[in-house]
């Protein structure tokens, strides 16, 4: 705990500092900043596991029902520790990224809120009291949004920022109402006891949840705000926001699990359906896309429903008393999270560097890059396996420890959770077919065959952005191949999970985890010495280099290779029901024709759908409510003081 | 260990190319030919394997790697699988999800590799191959969730290992559903008719032959010889599912390379009397594949 408090005070001291020292300074104080913090921070939860949790603080503390609770428990300590290694990662990286691509010279206000958001996430996950942590989560909230602004003068940000939000704040007042149910009128607010409390709403309240805490996480249809965000803010922000921020949201729907546990069984059914609606919305809207940025954003809706689909299938095996089912769900869940923060930091660093040497991150232009710049080519092969879940990396761990739930469920006696075992398995196998299409693809794109764009040339990456990304990358791989270590960190989640109502304990010992380890480590060996057979085997006999088959076409140009879009396109018309996909082209159709075009626009169906419509219609019904406001100071307060009289009169009136 | 373990790892490595001489040989007879002898898939392996290669221009080195991983991932896939009564050389509960998860590691390669040409055929190819190979992956997963609930186990070493023939007469419809479902499938992965015409001329209609035209020498050896057991291990899951559990094991892995011989005359002949489907047909054959599992699957609730 003291370790972890420490960070937090250096992390809010040098967001005052940064403010106050010269602007040249601010890299420098930001990164170390960030990085002094990240150990404090790793070091603390890492002595957590080790068996020293340290003691709860309880300060004094002046706002209305709240108090200053902290305290450091399993799961805390768990989402601490990819929040603090992505911040490590993602601070190395930010000085150079900054340097090559910002607009905006000035890096004071991005490392102020940099480490605003890191101190606020932090407090998020230690908060035991409903009011502290809604204060942390707002200013969670509201730093990341100006994040999000930092290039402000681009076109879209604006727009962007506004869509996340409004979206955060709905997020937040469904919060609020959740924690006042839980609270029944009471003024001690602690998470004790709210957890004391008896629980008669205790569905109603997990949907309040669900929702509120859902909207950050990004679960379909509440996800609009991610394919914007993501884009607009810059990449190490993307990468801290994508990789740990939108945890935040899962870190609330379990910190519910517990407070309200033991839950109605069709919680865990509704939470697999909609992992189920996120994972399949996302990855087939992710196809659609030819910006990386926007990719990637649209894969972190699929990889949240992932991990929702594991929430669901623990809370299944709690309540139809599958053991083995609910430890591997949540435990497999749990794992995904951790494993997403790191490959998808690594992957929107690798979308950030494109920025940095190309200016673009359409994949319709880019292309050869592994060649141009190999180094960081690897690492996005490596983050790219990993997204694709995909032996040896660390992907791989989490999703098989998914399936194996899910295949629990299969054969469970009980009929409906074996059907839902069987529609998780049906719907993984085919999200991570469809993500292992469009990662292959992107990967492609980027790194291979010869720039689409003849006039892309990249500049040379610094070093100070490659080696964070490899440094992801190789942890990727090891967590792949040290699965069974990570038994001991989740093990004290899972008693948390599973120790109310007599529920049988959860373990991990049915799971094969160092089966899962053995393939990995397998998959790599052999492949290796198949690599060194061939190399003696062809000693003597150099490869002679020829073109490649063009159907006999003489000139052949890097505009015809297989873009993005053309690779993706058949899956697009496939799903054409769900991806309204806007074509614009100009043919090529007479004897001479001009240059033709082509250009895809996929926009989100759901945004437009489910929130836009309504919105507008809601507003036209209610824009004659407007009269009221008439800006006239006088008569507001007389509706101050009619108000007054109306609550007065209500208070007497209601009084025996 | 099972001293029958190495077994299937042995006989596949040795009878894999074999499956395809029986299917060409079989293609020739119905086309009123006398074809090639059986063993020329191991004198073309061979002759491969001695020459030089070509290597197409801008290609990286993951044009290599491809070939070696989708090799690796085939025989990683094999060493999960049983054969016949023996308990496979690497077996563990869940290991069927392994195996699947090797084979999408092999696709992905295949893919990648495609792609590092930077040709445009091979773009389509690899196309094709990411889309249907998505849309089977449930229907191989639905499969197995059916074949898991039958028998109880989450290991291929226990849902291979031949079903008790009580099993043949009591859930008969839900096996025979399964057993054309992953006939589709086989048919699906290894790019057989009515999915893929491996022997076709126009590169524009394929699909892994495309993907694999820049391939040459040992190169395309390592591809030919992946792809040899990736069909050997598509049919021994059918195999497997086919044959009851007999006394002996020695018997019962006779009966099951038997089966894996009779699988094989079976593809060759839907070859010989069947024509390709058009490319926009054939998610609508994987769909179906899924809702047969799908059925198999509640029959044996």
């Amino acid at each position: 705990m003291i370790p972890i408090v420490i960070a937090l005070s250096v992390l809010l001291t040098s967001a005052a500092v940064v403010l106050l020292a010269p602007a040249r300074w601010s890299d420098r104080i930001g990164t170390g900043g960030v990085v002094l913090a990240s150990l404090g921070g790793l070091l603390g939860a890492g002595a957590f596991f080790c068996g020293f949790p340290g003691r709860p603080l309880h300060l004094p503390w002046p706002v209305p029902l709240g108090s200053l609770r902290l305290e450091l428990d399993a799961l805390s300590a768990l989402f601490l520790l990819p929040l603090f290694l992505v911040a490590l990662f993602t601070a190395l990286y930010s000085p150079a990224y900054l340097k090559s691509h910002g607009d905006n010279p000035d890096h004071r206000s991005f490392w102020t809120f940099t480490h605003l958001l890191l101190a606020a996430m932090t407090l998020v996950v230690l908060a035991r009291d409903a009011v502290f942590f809604l204060i942390a989560w707002e200013t969670m909230a509201i730093s990341s949004f100006l994040l999000v602004m930092h290039e402000g003068d681009r076109p879209g940000t604006v727009t962007a920022g506004w869509s996340y939000l409004i979206a955060s704040q709905v997020g937040t007042a469904l919060l609020i109402v959740f924690f006042l149910l839980l609270g029944q009128g009471g003024t001690d607010l602690s998470f004790t006891a709210l957890a004391r409390a008896p629980h008669r709403l205790a569905g109603t309240a997990f949907l309040l949840a669900l929702i509120g805490f859902g909207t950050k996480a990004g679960f379909a249809p509440l996800h609009v705000w991610l394919p914007e965000a993501h884009p607009a803010a810059p990449s190490p922000t993307s990468a801290l926001m994508s990789g740990v921020m939108i945890k935040m949201g899962i870190y609330g729907v379990l910190r519910a699990i517990v407070l309200l546990s033991p839950l109605p069984s069709w919680c865990g059914y509704l939470l697999i359906a909609v992992g189920i609606g996120s994972g399949l919305t996302g990855v087939v809207f992710a196809l659609a896309q030819h910006r990386l940025k926007r990719l990637l954003a649209y894969s972190s809706v699929e990889n949240v429903g992932i991990i929702a689909i594991g929430l669901g299938l623990g809370l299944v095996g709690l309540t139809a008393r599958l053991p083995v089912m609910a430890a591997c769900g949540f435990a497999g869940a749990l794992f995904h999270l951790f494993n997403h923060a790191l490959f998808k930091s690594l992957l929107f660093m690798g979308a950030g560097s494109l920025l940095a040497t190309t200016s673009t991150d359409d994949l319709n232009r880019l292309g050869g890059l592994l060649r141009a710049a190999p180094r960081p080519g690897r690492a996005f092969l490596a983050g790219a396996l990993s997204i694709s879940g995909l032996p040896p990396f660390n992907g791989f761990a989490g999703e098989f420890l998914l399936l194996f739930a899910a295949f629990q469920g299969v054969l469970a006696p009980a009929q409906l959770p074996a059907l839902t075992g069987l529609a998780t398995v049906a719907s993984l196998g085919i999200i991570g077919g469809l993500a292992l299409a469009c990662f292959s693809q992107a990967f492609s794109a980027v790194c291979l065959g010869t720039p689409r764009d003849g006039r892309i040339t990249p500049t040379p990456l610094p070093q100070a952005m490659v080696v964070p990304m490899e440094g992801l990358a190789l942890l990727c791989l090891l967590v792949g191949l040290a699965v069974p270590f990570f038994s001991p960190l989740l093990a004290p989640v899972l008693d948390l999970l599973g120790s109310p109502a007599g529920a049988p304990p959860l373990s991990l010992r049915a799971a094969p985890l160092g089966a899962i380890a053995g393939v990995s480590l397998l998959s790599l060996v052999l492949a290796g010495a198949f690599a060194l057979v061939r190399r003696r085997w062809l000693r003597t006999r150099p490869p002679c280099p020829a073109p490649v088959w063009g159907c006999g076409f003489a000139a052949p140009s890097p505009r015809m290779q297989t873009s993005s879009t053309s690779f993706c396109a058949p899956m697009v018309a496939f799903f054409s029901g769900l991806l309204k996909t806007r074509r614009s082209a100009s043919p090529l159709d007479e004897l001479y024709p001009d240059s033709g075009s082509l250009a895809t626009d996929t926009p989100d169906t759901v945004q437009s759908l489910l929130i836009q419509k309504p919105a507008t219609a809601i507003w036209h019904r209610i824009s004659h409510l407007r009269r009221i406001q008439s800006g006239h100071m006088h008569l507001y307060i007389l509706y101050i003081a009619l108000m007054l009289i109306l609550l007065l009169l209500w208070k007497l009136g209601g009084r025996p | 260990m099972n001293p029958g373990s190495p077994l299937h790892l042995l006989v596949a490595l040795l009878a894999a190319p074999l499956l395809g001489g029986i299917i060409a040989r079989i293609k020739a007879i119905a086309a009123g030919r006398h074809g090639a002898p059986l063993r020329q898939p191991y004198f073309d392996l061979m002759r491969l394997a001695r020459k030089g290669e070509v290597r197409g221009k801008g290609t990286t080195i993951l044009f290599v790697a491809g070939t070696l991983v989708t090799l690796a991932g085939a025989l990683l896939a094999i060493a999960l699988t049983p054969l016949g009564r023996f308990p496979a050389l690497l077996s563990f509960p869940g290991d069927v999800i392994a195996a699947l998860s090797v084979l999408g590691l092999g696709r992905f390669f295949t893919i990648v590799a495609a792609m590092d040409t930077g040709s445009s055929f091979e773009g389509l190819g690899a196309s094709r191959e990411a889309f249907f190979s998505a849309l089977a992956e449930p229907a191989t997963f639905i499969v197995f969730a059916a074949l898991a609930r039958a028998t109880g186990t989450v290991s291929l070493s226990g849902l291979l290992a031949g079903l008790p023939p009580a099993m043949w007469h009591s859930q008969a419809p839900a096996l025979f559903l399964a057993a054309a479902a992953l006939l589709i499938l086989l048919l699906a992965e290894n790019s057989r008719i009515p999915f893929d015409d491996p022997t076709t001329h126009l590169e524009l209609t394929m699909i892994h032959e495309v993907m694999v035209l820049d391939h040459s020498g040992p190169g395309l050896a390592t591809v030919l010889y992946g792809a040899a057991l990736k069909l050997w291990l598509f049919t021994s899951w059918l195999a497997a599912l086919l044959v009851p559990k007999t006394a002996s094991p020695w018997i019962g892995t006779l009966w099951t390379v038997g089966t894996i011989l009779g699988v094989t005359v079976l593809v060759g002949i839907t070859e010989s009397t069947m024509a390709r489907l058009r490319l926009l047909r054939v998610p609508q054959l994987l769909l179906s594949a899924a809702a047969l599992a799908a059925v198999a699957f509640l029959l044996v609730l």
